[in-house]
């Protein structure tokens, strides 16, 4: 009964069927699935198929973003029962777009990759300068920086963040990942960071890599 | 070398081409300029001329584009930033130290109610095309000028008024609304079309989306096949069976899934065919023979890396099954700044004798963007 649920569960949010999950998720409550099992099993679960399918070229954006829909239903409802059941993120990220650049959709997808991951993301937005990261970062004790950029313009400011990092003491505790179209490995490499992904898919993995 | 409009569309339809087209499709990047000259360019070197790019000269036909638009507000305009708002109504921004295009904060449509508002702006209205244009635009076909008719984008225009996310999402949750859109400017297309095709025939008719990243397109096959195929097939049907042999798609990034689902809707050309995308003409060839051809397919990054890289990407591109016609050789986009004018003369002079072209010295100076 349990596994049936759940994998429905994995199934409705492969499709983004968010009434489907606003039904479901009560009900293997009820069934006495543990609300962690429920967020793990059935919609991390779909998630991440998800994101194997978004990374394989099988699904395209808008089926990330109605399965994010479905998946947020769900969390939402899951929510109060994880808090009391103390279940925690794997890991905190801080994730934005760089400073001079405004686009948001690869950001945005590599955001609701790491929470199908089961990670807790801090979005500062875009146009965020390399000390609002740091900040941010230091407040909130994160793990991982994420840097997006679009424009070969606006790239540089992800070297500014790591030089940044290293000043204010924080380099050694915290992983930096950096994306986007102009972004290569070399260009890595070359600014120190940590990780470099080509797509929102495996920004996530590489991500919650960093937890295993 | 100035090619005549019935020259480029034998090429492009490898309806025995004389030679091969060479040509710098878009021109540097801001920026390239000063660079260029600090390394000794000549300002005919910066305006390309005296590079002898193959071009064909080109006019647009009939406004398929939104019209009785609003004027543009300015709210913030300084040396570094620009606020405003467009003739959309969209709240707008740009840092002017990085970018060139000021991009959409909000934008006007999330329901059918505020897609009714503007609806107007994309219906059929007779001055979007008048007997006078029509009767230049073939004044100028007779004597060479490609005369080419643009629709808008289907994704592009969704993205325009509804933002990336939302009408992404619009595919699955509201896809009356979407057809709608594109029902509306389909109807405008045909109208303004047949008006054009009674008088002449269009020589290439364009569509720019500029959907994908370097991974993926923005939406798969099935949402192009449902949505987007069906809105292009009603235009290209109607200048297809007037004549028309060209329907060229501008998008930039991996478009390879989507190739196929395109090709059904009509597309015969693709641009700039972005390798950093994954796109490679020759492997494109390959898979899909004389069915389509591009313009571009050069890396434009090699240019900047070393001279045995540059002769490696061109003798790989310049390869004998592409001699065939069917494509304008150039670069995927604009010149990248860092690209030292050595390594292109370089790129110009191996790519001309691959071509079998003559030394760009030896011929009259000339060039046209190609980005159409």
């Amino acid at each position: 009964m349990a596994n049936e649920i759940l994998t429905q569960i994995s199934e409705k949010i492969q499709k983004g069927k968010t009434k489907d999950i606003k039904a479901l998720v009560p009900q293997a409550l009820e069934a006495g699935i543990p609300a962690a099992e429920i967020l793990n099993a059935g919609l991390l679960d779909g998630m991440n198929i998800i994101g194997i399918k978004f990374k394989n070229n099988e699904v395209f954006v808008p089926e990330v973003l109605i399965a994010a829909r479905a998946m947020k239903a769900g969390t939402d409802i899951l929510k109060p029962y994880l808090v009391s059941d103390q279940v925690s993120a794997k890991g905190k990220v801080v994730l934005g777009t760089v400073r001079g650049d405004f686009h948001d959709i690869g950001k945005n997808l590599v955001k609701m990759m790491m929470e199908g991951h089961g990670l807790e993301v801090i979005d500062l937005g875009v146009d965020v300068a390399p000390d609002t990261f740091v900040k941010a970062a230091k407040e909130n004790n994160a793990d991982i920086i994420a840097c997006s950029a679009l424009l070969t313009t606006t790239m540089g400011e992800m070297k500014n963040v790591v030089e940044l990092c290293k000043e204010e003491g924080i380099r050694d505790q915290v992983k930096i990942m950096i994306g986007g179209a102009p972004i290569t490995d070399a260009f890595k490499n070359e600014i120190g960071a940590d990780a470099y992904t080509s797509d929102a898919a495996s920004a996530a993995e590489a991500a919650a890599a960093f937890f295993a | 070398m100035k090619w005549t409009n019935k020259q480029y569309v034998d090429l492009m339809t490898y309806n025995h081409p004389e030679r091969p087209m060479f040509s710098e499709l878009f021109g540097p990047i801001v920026g390239l300029a000063d660079e260029w000259r600090a390394q000794g360019a000549t300002e005919d070197m910066i305006a390309m001329r005296r590079f002898a790019f193959d071009y064909v000269p080109y006019c647009n036909l009939g406004n398929l584009d939104s019209i009785h638009r609003p004027k543009d507000i300015v709210l913030e305009n300084t040396p570094n930033r620009y606020v405003g708002i467009d003739h959309y109504g969209r709240r707008v921004r740009m840092d002017k130290r990085t970018s060139t295009i000021p991009l959409p904060e909000t934008y006007p449509v999330e329901t059918m109610d505020d897609w009714l508002k503007i609806k107007h702006m994309f219906e059929y209205d007779p001055s979007r095309i008048s007997e006078d244009e029509i009767m230049q635009a073939k004044v100028l076909q007779d004597q060479g000028v490609l005369v080419k008719s643009e629709i808008l984008g289907g994704f592009d225009i969704l993205r325009e008024l509804m933002g990336e996310e939302n009408c992404c999402i619009a595919f699955y949750e509201d896809p009356e609304l979407v057809e709608d859109i594109l029902g509306t400017i389909s109807e405008t297309n045909v109208k303004v079309l047949s008006r054009i095709s009674e008088k002449l025939t269009i020589d290439q008719l364009s569509v720019h989306e500029d959907m994908a990243g370097k991974t993926a397109p923005m939406i798969g096959p099935n949402l192009v096949s449902e949505f987007i195929a069906p809105y292009y097939l009603r235009s290209w049907e109607l200048v297809k069976n007037a004549g028309t042999k060209l329907f060229c798609q501008d998008s930039d990034g991996n478009m390879n899934p989507v190739i196929d689902a395109f090709i059904e809707g009509g597309i015969n050309v693709f641009y700039p065919c972005e390798p950093a995308g994954d796109m490679d003409i020759v492997a494109l060839r390959k898979k899909y023979g004389h069915k389509i051809a591009f313009r571009g397919g050069i890396d434009k990054h090699i240019i900047r890396r070393t001279k045995e890289e540059i002769e490696k990407e061109l003798l790989y591109k310049m390869q004998p099954c592409m001699m065939e016609g069917g494509i304008v050789f150039g670069l995927d986009h604009r010149i990248p700044n860092g690209t030292p004018l050595e390594n292109y003369i370089y790129y110009i002079r191996t790519a001309r004798e691959i071509l079998g072209l003559p030394p760009f010295e030896d011929c009259e100076p000339s060039w046209g963007r190609m980005a159409f």
